[in-house]
C-alpha cells in the first residue's frame, strides 16, 4: 500500500513526482489486471493531471490533495469516463457531470485514475454480482475481496491507488475494506454529497473513503464534506476538520463501549482474538472499557433487507429503457420496459427488486415496510442511549475473514449474514470505521469497527489513531 | 408463495421470470421471507416509524434559472432519439 503523506513530502524534498506515483500507480494496474479491479482506466488524463500538479508543486502552488491519485467506484459520476454500475443495463452510458466529491476532488489537485469494479448497483457482499466479473482478493486470489465497493478495496490495498472512493448502504465500504485489510469510513448519513451517485437506497447510501491510513482518510474527508446544495438531504454544517481533530489529544478520559460475548459468538477464532487484543490495546492508552448491550441485534439484518429493497425497487424503476440505458426493442412500450429491465438486470439486482416490490404491495406494507421503519425507529433509539455512556462502539466488521469465490451464492440469506456488524449503522445514519487489525493464520486481513454517534466522525479517526501500532 | 404469486409480483416490478425458473424463485422467494419476517417477532405497537435519519426538512431555493444540462447533452445517452425527444413505442392506439 502506498500512503499520500509520505509521497506528499518526498514529492517535496525532491525525492519523487507526481507523474511517477501516477506512472507506478497504471503500471500495477496493468500487472494486477487479473484482479479485475478497475472497469475503466483513464492513463492519458490521470497522466495529464499529475503532469499539472507538478507544476503547482514546483510553482509552490499545491493545493491540498495535489497528485492524491484516486480511484472512484464505478457507481459514481466522473464526467469524461463511463459508468456501468458493473450492469449490463448502463454498459455505455456516458455521465453528463463530475459528482460533487469528485469535483471536489479535483479541486484539491487530485488526480483521478478511473472506475473500479463493484456489485452489479452495489447490491451484493463479495464482488461476484459484477456484470463484469468478480474482483479477486489480492491476498487469495480464490477469495473474495468483499462487496460492494470490492474493486475500491483492492485498488488501494495492492497500491493501485493512494485513495478510493465508495459507497456504502449497509456495509459497502467497511466489509471490502476488512476482507482486504485497508481503512474505510462511512460517514455520518448528509456530511458527504451524494449528487451524482447512482442512486441504490437513499436513506441509507453515503460516499465514503478507502484509505492505506487514517491520515489520508482525514485528509480525503475533510475535503468531500461540507454542504452541497445539489443535494436535499446533505448537512448544512460546514467541511470537516478531522486532519486537526486526530493530531490534538484527546479532551476527556475515553469509554469505549464493546459488545457481550454472546454477540460476538458467530465469529471465527482469530477475528475474536484480535478484538480481545484491540480492547486490550485501547484499555492500556487509559480508555474505560464498558460493556453494552444495544439489543434488537437480531432484527438488523431483515430491517436493512426490507428497507434497502423497498427504496431499491423505487430507484431503479428509472432504468424503463427511455432516457437511458439499455432498451430491448419492443412495439409496445410497456412490453419494452419489461423486456429492458430482464434483459438489463442481473439475477441478485431482480431479486432485491422483487423483495422490495413485495414489501411495499398493497396487503404486505403493514407487515413488512412499515414494520421495518418502526424497527428503524428501536435500532436508532438503542444507538443514542448507548451513545449518552460510551464514545465509540467497538466491534468485528465482519464475523469471517474473506471467504473463497462461490461459497455463499447457493443462499442469499447465508451471504446477507456477512452485513451482520455493518448494516445498524445505515439503519441509524451513525458514522463507523473499519481498521485493519491483524491477520488471520493464513493471512488473510481482519478488520475492526467503531461507530460513533452522528456526526462524531472526526472523533471516531482520533479514537481509531490508537490502535495505530 | 407459489409460482402466480411470482409472476404477479415480477408483474408489478416489470420484470419477467422465465417458466422454467419459477419454481426455484417461489422457494428462493419464501426463504428469504420467512427470514426477514423475523422483524414481526418484536412488538412494536405504538413505535413511531422512521422514515428518515435527519431531521432537514422542506429543501427549498430561490426559484431562479440556473445552468442545466443542454437538449443535446440530455439526449446523449438516449437509446433512440427523434430531433429533440426521446423516442418510444407508440403509447396510445
Amino acid at each position: 500500500m502506498i500512503t499520500y503523506a509520505t509521497d506528499r513530502s518526498d514529492i517535496n524534498n525532491g525525492a519523487t513526482s507526481c507523474a511517477e506515483r501516477t506512472t507506478a500507480c497504471l503500471q500495477r494496474i496493468d500487472e494486477r489486471a487479473s484482479l479485475n479491479a478497475f472497469l475503466h482506466v483513464d492513463a492519458d488524463g490521470a497522466t495529464a493531471a499529475a503532469a499539472e500538479s507538478d507544476e503547482r508543486f514546483a510553482a509552490g502552488l499545491a493545493r491540498p490533495l495535489e497528485g492524491l491519485v484516486v480511484a472512484v467506484k464505478d457507481n459514481i459520476n466522473v464526467a469524461g469516463m463511463p459508468l456501468t454500475c458493473a450492469s449490463r443495463m448502463l454498459d455505455g452510458f456516458r455521465p453528463l457531470f463530475d459528482a460533487t466529491v469528485v469535483e471536489r476532488l479535483r479541486d484539491a489537485g487530485a488526480v483521478i485514475i478511473g472506475k473500479t469494479n463493484m456489485d452489479e448497483f452495489a447490491m451484493g457482499s463479495s464482488n461476484e454480482t459484477s456484470a463484469f466479473g468478480a474482483v479477486r482478493n489480492p491476498v487469495d486470489e480464490s477469495r473474495v475481496p468483499g462487496g460492494s465497493s470490492g474493486g475500491s478495496a483492492v485498488a488501494v490495498a495492492d497500491g493501485m491507488c493512494h485513495v478510493a472512493l465508495g459507497s456504502d448502504t449497509g456495509g459497502s465500504i467497511r466489509q471490502p475494506a476488512a476482507f482486504c485489510g485497508t481503512y474505510g469510513l462511512k460517514p455520518t448519513y448528509g456530511r458527504v454529497s451524494r449528487y451524482g451517485l447512482v442512486a441504490f437506497a437513499s436513506s441509507l447510501d453515503q460516499i465514503g473513503i478507502f484509505a492505506s491510513s487514517l491520515h489520508d482518510t482525514a485528509a480525503v474527508f475533510d475535503v468531500i464534506t461540507g454542504h452541497d446544495p445539489m443535494d436535499a438531504t446533505s448537512d448544512p454544517g460546514a467541511a470537516g476538520r478531522a486532519l486537526d481533530v486526530i493530531a490534538s489529544p484527546h479532551a476527556s478520559p475515553l469509554r469505549i463501549g464493546v459488545l457481550p460475548r454472546t454477540a460476538i459468538q458467530g465469529c471465527e477464532p482469530a477475528i475474536i482474538t484480535a478484538y480481545d487484543e484491540a480492547i486490550e490495546r485501547f484499555r492500556t492508552k487509559g480508555a474505560a472499557i464498558i460493556e453494552v448491550a444495544l439489543g434488537h441485534e437480531e432484527i438488523w439484518v431483515p430491517t436493512y433487507f426490507i428497507l434497502a429493497t423497498a427504496e431499491a425497487s423505487s430507484n431503479l424503476a428509472r432504468f424503463d429503457g427511455v432516457r437511458y440505458g439499455l432498451r430491448a426493442e419492443h412495439t409496445d412500450i410497456s412490453d419494452m420496459t419489461t423486456a429492458s429491465k430482464t434483459a438489463g438486470f442481473g439475477a441478485e439486482v431482480k431479486r432485491r427488486i422483487m423483495l422490495g416490490t413485495y414489501v411495499l404491495s398493497s396487503g404486505y406494507y403493514d407487515a413488512y415496510y412499515r414494520k421495518a421503519q418502526q424497527a428503524r425507529r428501536l435500532i436508532s433509539d438503542a444507538y443514542n442511549a448507548v451513545f449518552a455512556d460510551v464514545d465509540a462502539l467497538f466491534m468485528p466488521t465482519t464475523p469471517t475473514t474473506a471467504f473463497s469465490l462461490g461459497e455463499r451464492n447457493a443462499d442469499p440469506v447465508t451471504m446477507w449474514l456477512s452485513d451482520y456488524f455493518t448494516v445498524s449503522a445505515n439503519i441509524a445514519g451513525i458514522p463507523a470505521l473499519s481498521v485493519p487489525f491483524g491477520k488471520d493464520a493464513s493471512g488473510l486481513p481482519i478488520g475492526l469497527q467503531l461507530q460513533g454517534a452522528l456526526f462524531h466522525d472526526e472523533r471516531l479517526m482520533q479514537i481509531a489513531s490508537l490502535l495505530e501500532s | 408463495m407459489n409460482t402466480a404469486d411470482i409472476q404477479r409480483i415480477a408483474e408489478l416490478a416489470r420484470l419477467s421470470i422465465p417458466e422454467a425458473d419459477l419454481e426455484a424463485f417461489a422457494a428462493q422467494f419464501e426463504r428469504i421471507l420467512d427470514y426477514v419476517g423475523t422483524i414481526n417477532a418484536l412488538p412494536m405497537d405504538g413505535v413511531e416509524p422512521q422514515t428518515s435519519i435527519n431531521a432537514i426538512e422542506n429543501v427549498t431555493r430561490e426559484d431562479v434559472v440556473g445552468e442545466t444540462a443542454s437538449t443535446e447533452e440530455a439526449l446523449r445517452n438516449a437509446p433512440k432519439k427523434n430531433e429533440a425527444f426521446f423516442k418510444v413505442p407508440k403509447v396510445l392506439g
